[in-house]
């Protein structure tokens, strides 16, 4: 037998091709998340020991200054010595500190030299760079001046700073926070009796400890990661067992003659599971050689397009690689398995009938039907359930029944579907689509299975799109509260009269509201007061606004009053007592139109709130307010850097699972490819007929390209409807517990795309099986070879 | 050419069926392939089955060779009652005892000629010895395909292609060849030629052959002709001559 199944491998290996790439697409792709994996918790632990390397203890749960300057004193008054680690968030950048000793200063000077005394700063280089400061130049720091002294390297370090001073200035700075102190020649106690909530540790101890935080979070993504690579298999699955039982449906008369010959059915179906094998292996192999150079290449052109990506050199561990490559050998054999088995029902009779071989199929017998419909009741149950009861659970078990009773009953599903769908084209496409719908579901069971591969795909991927969306939605909604205006400025006194005009001069403001207030003091502090305009149309909420008897402080002012309930009011000779409450309508703060008048009625303009179009880069628009509001001295605070930065990150979600669903979308692509091609195999007969009674080459070829739309649109659409409905479901079960305002939104336009796309995708992969059957010629399948 | 007694012949008797019956489908649908067939297959003669289509000849052909299983009835090949056997034993039985050759398709495709000759053996995973090895290149002298043995099916011509077929079946010493059709897809010359060889084989290498035909010109070949029709035997001759032949076949349908 082993002559026979070598010569099969031989002979029919381009027809395993899908199969082939299915397997070694999904083993790629998993050889390239090791090498992310490694390759991330290479370059992110890279530096994360330099800076305690020098240390023999390190101290951490410090957190607050005032603690860190108890450890530093006690460490000296021991005879030893204690720098922190961490950074102060100032406006000119963020500050560490440099020790004064060499054995804990872990930073590398570059030029110029360190500070010696109070007042000297050095500067990163890359803070230098973007900063645009030198050794020289005068930096002010929450009001203290300092002199560069000289440009120091970072490194690597996590905790690295823009700006590094000797420890007795940056403990005056109040924002200062700190990770953990270095002490080197002294004792665990004296810390301790220092600070007794702090943590000591050896050095090493701490740098194992940071690391292993480090590798608990790429290995949650790396899960992550893994979840898509499942998928994509799953849809491998369902291709290698779709191609495995065409190709064996084709060599019935072989595995008959066999039968005849005397090969048992054990023999056969040995030899078929070989076979399978052989191609699992072939395909592992291929899948980790692509996989080795994918990651290669793709970590060596990150690292060199971006300077301060962390990711060490590009290794796969081999652990990786040979779960890799069983992965992908148990999938083929696995999915194999069940077409094997059906290959033992051959009887040698079959033998004696010339191969028919033209594919023909039965529809779902009925027992199918009927676990068909149980599932799909069952499932439809679980997934109500779940939308009631919020349960994520009910969600999960409902999805995956319903799901697959889909499947199962996708021979009775997809043929009608695709049947309407034929009827459509033939207007415009004539006999042509008739032939092409006929060939695509005169096999109700291979039209399914084909379908269902792509089917997965698509419905992941429109639950997702979906989901995003909604989700996208209610946290716009949520932001509409939380930040009901664009961005607001401030005067310390009254603004200026250019004011409004230089504001709308600026591109992408559509519009600016004044504010009119008065002069007054809050327990003490001397601040301008607004009132709310008239006109509050320029806000997108004004559920928040202060009413009677109320007054709404900036942040800066609530921390310096110790976030009050209730402030006295001195302005335009009255003193009132206003509750007092936090507000999001800009710095300057607010009252009632009544209560302003009940104070003062001569009002000046005090502060401005501005609204910008919808579709502006955020970054630019905000950077022109800054500089505007610098230039007219006003305080501006604005919320659309924020708000762009969420929008951002969801885009950016969207497209990355999107994209990682696409693989699974391209295997069951390569499914659809081959199985047209297969099919041409079996109809050589009928198409030299065809060509023979007066069907022309292109026509020939527009029947497969035909087929191959029909089969993926189907595929398509119906994805579509089933992934909108599990994306509303899933929105209503995950962020209904979070937030009210989950409503579905449906991203139409890219819904639309996914069919195109498919459709598209579809014709392509019509594009090789179509030459093949247009060339045969016109006589040759005419005689029995 | 070599005599080659056949191994497990007893008392003259390659293949023998009793009382075979064989019934298809159920209640109206029912077809009745074979009636009770009662019959003696002698050893290394040729015998012909004629008989019009719908007679029952191919059913008989695949229950005497273990293709198909009977209603009812016995069967016995080479001393082997074969209705007794598992599907694994009697797959066994054909390939060690059986020869086969078909009307097409008879290689399988992505072996040369060389390996399907070999096909038996190599399922048997039986070494080669001499007397196979001799009886190997006699058959293939015989049969006049030594240039053509490491070509495959599809670069053979259909009678080459039918060549390679009965060398497999022979290269076996199997207790008896079936041969279905055997020149059914062919032209003249080539089914002159098949014919031929069959014949020798049985004469020169004492082989018995039993040949399903509808063609007169072919079961003239023959030592023995058996004619069925509805299912029995209706005619037994010997040496017929074609006018002969035509008689009995126009004799009735019943």
């Amino acid at each position: 037998m082993r002559t026979v199944t070598l010569a099969s491998l031989r002979l029919y290996k381009r027809r395993y091709v899908a199969a082939f790439l299915a397997v070694a697409i999904g083993v790629a792709f998993i050889v390239t998340i090791g090498a992310l994996n490694a390759s991330a918790k290479d370059g992110l632990t890279t530096g994360v020991g330099t800076p305690y390397r020098g240390a023999d203890l390190v101290a951490a749960d410090v957190y607050e200054p005032e603690r860190a300057a108890a450890i530093v004193d006690a460490v000296d008054a021991d005879g030893g010595i204690a720098s922190p680690m961490g950074y102060a968030m100032e406006d000119a950048g963020t500050v560490g500190v440099v020790s004064d000793d060499d054995t804990l200063r872990w930073q590398v000077l570059s030029d110029g030299a360190w500070p010696r005394a109070p007042g000297e700063i050095v500067v990163d280089r890359q803070a230098a760079k973007s900063n645009d400061a030198a050794i020289g130049d005068d930096i002010e720091i929450s009001g203290m001046t300092f002199q560069v002294v000289g440009i120091v390297e970072s490194g690597e370090a996590s905790m690295r700073a823009d700006y590094y001073a000797l420890w007795e200035d940056v403990s005056q700075l109040g924002s200062f926070w700190t990770d953990a102190v270095l002490v080197t020649g002294s004792s665990e106690s004296t810390i301790l009796d220092a600070a007794p909530d702090a943590r000591v540790l050896t050095a090493d101890a701490y740098i194992d400890e940071r690391q292993q935080e480090i590798f608990q979070g790429t290995d949650v993504l790396t899960f992550l990661l893994l979840i898509f690579v499942t998928i994509a298999l799953t849809v491998a699955a369902i291709v290698i067992a779709n191609t495995f039982s065409i190709l064996f449906a084709q060599r019935t008369s072989d595995i008959a003659m066999l039968r005849c010959v005397g090969a048992t059915q054990a023999q056969v179906r040995r030899s078929v599971r070989v076979e399978s094998l052989a191609i699992g292996i072939v395909s592992a192999v291929a899948g980790i050689i692509g996989g080795l150079a994918l990651s290669f290449g793709a970590i060596s052109a990150v690292r060199t397009a971006f300077d301060n990506v962390p990711l060490g050199d590009p290794t796969v561990p081999l652990p990786w690689l040979l779960a890799g490559f069983v992965v992908g050998v148990l999938v083929t054999v696995v999915a194999a398995w069940f077409p094997t088995r059906a290959t033992t029902r051959v009887s040698p009779l079959a033998a004696l009938r010339p191969a028919d071989g033209s594919g023909l199929g039965s529809a779902a017998g009925r027992v199918r039907l009927a676990s068909g419909i149980g599932l799909l009741l069952a499932g439809t149950a679980l997934l109500v359930l779940a939308v009631a009861s919020q349960s994520i659970v009910a969600m999960l078990g409902g999805g995956v029944l319903s799901f697959v009773s889909i499947l199962v009953l996708g021979p009775s599903i997809v043929p009608p579907m695709i049947r309407a769908a034929g009827a459509l084209a033939r207007p415009i496409a004539g006999a042509t689509a008739r032939i092409a719908t006929d060939n695509a579901i005169r096999n109700p069971k291979r039209t399914a299975t084909t379908t269902s591969a792509l089917l997965v795909g698509v419905t992941l991927t429109s639950a997702v799109v979906v989901g995003m969306a909604s989700t996208s939605n209610a946290i716009a909604e949520e932001n509409r509260v939380s930040y009901p205006v664009d961005a607001a400025v401030g005067a310390d006194t009254e603004l200026p009269a250019d004011t409004v005009d230089r504001l709308l001069a600026v591109p992408d403001v559509e519009e600016v509201t004044t504010l009119a207030g008065t002069m007054g003091s809050i327990d003490g502090i001397t601040t301008p007061v607004a009132s709310t305009p008239r006109d509050t149309s320029i806000l997108h909420d004004t559920e928040r606004l202060p009413v009677d008897g109320e007054i709404l402080l900036g942040d800066d002012i609530a921390r310096e009053l110790d976030f009050p309930d209730t402030v006295t009011l001195d302005a335009g000779n009255r003193q009132l007592t206003l509750d007092a409450r936090i507000g999001d309508y800009g710095h300057t703060p607010l009252v009632s139109i009544d209560t302003m008048r009940s104070i003062t009625g001569s009002t000046v303009p005090v502060a401005a709130w501005i609204g910008t179009s919808a579709g502006a880069d955020p970054s630019e628009v905000a950077g022109d307010l800054t500089a505007v509001a610098s230039g007219l001295d006003l305080q501006l605070s604005q919320s659309i850097e924020q708000r762009g930065y969420i929008e951002q990150q969801m885009t950016i979600m969207t497209a990355v699972v999107v994209g990682l669903l696409g693989i699974a979308v391209l295997i069951a692509l390569v499914g659809i490819g081959s199985t047209l091609g297969l099919s041409v195999l079996e109809r050589r007969r009928e198409n030299a007929l065809l060509r023979a009674l007066g069907v022309t080459r292109r026509q020939l070829r527009a029947t497969l390209t035909i087929e191959a739309i029909l089969l993926a649109g189907a595929a398509a659409v119906l994805g579509v409807a089933i992934g909108t409905l599990f994306g509303w479901i899933g929105v209503e079960v995950l962020i209904g517990q979070l937030t009210d305002a989950a409503s579905l939104s449906v991203p139409v336009g890219q819904l639309l795309a996914i069919v195109a796309i498919a459709g598209v995708a579809g014709v392509l992969a019509s594009v090789l099986p179509s030459r093949r059957a247009a060339k045969v010629a016109p006589a040759a399948g005419l005689t029995i070879e | 050419m070599t005599q080659t007694a056949t191994s497990s012949v007893l008392s003259g008797t390659a293949a023998r069926a009793r009382d075979l019956t064989k019934t298809y489908g159920r209640g109206s649908t029912e077809v009745h392939a074979l009636r009770g067939v009662d019959l003696d297959l002698p050893a290394g003669r040729f015998t012909a089955i004629m008989g019009p289509s719908g007679s029952g000849k191919s059913t008989l052909m695949h229950c005497l060779a273990g293709l198909d299983t009977p209603t009812g009835g016995e069967i016995t090949v080479g001393g082997q009652h074969l209705q007794t056997l598992s599907d694994t034993a009697l797959t066994r039985f054909r390939r060690d005892h059986i020869g086969f050759v078909f009307q097409a398709f008879n290689l399988l495709p992505m072996l040369t000629a060389r390996q399907n000759i070999w096909l038996p053996l190599d399922l048997a995973r039986s070494r080669a010895d001499d007397a196979t090895r001799r009886r190997f290149d006699d058959v293939v002298d015989v049969l006049g395909i030594r240039e053509r043995l490491d070509h495959r099916p599809s670069e053979l011509s259909g009678g080459q292609q039918q060549r390679v077929a009965i060398a497999r079946a022979l290269v076996t010493t199997p207790d008896i060849v079936f041969a279905d059709e055997p020149t059914g897809n062919l032209d003249s010359e080539s089914s002159r030629e098949v014919l031929d060889f069959l014949r020798r084989s049985c004469r020169e290498f004492g082989q018995t052959v039993v040949m399903v035909t509808h063609e007169i010109d072919a079961a003239s070949y023959a030592d023995d002709v058996l004619v069925l029709a509805d299912g029995r035997i209706r005619a037994r001759l010997e040496r017929p001559t074609p006018e002969a032949l035509v008689d009995a076949l126009r004799g009735g349908r019943a």
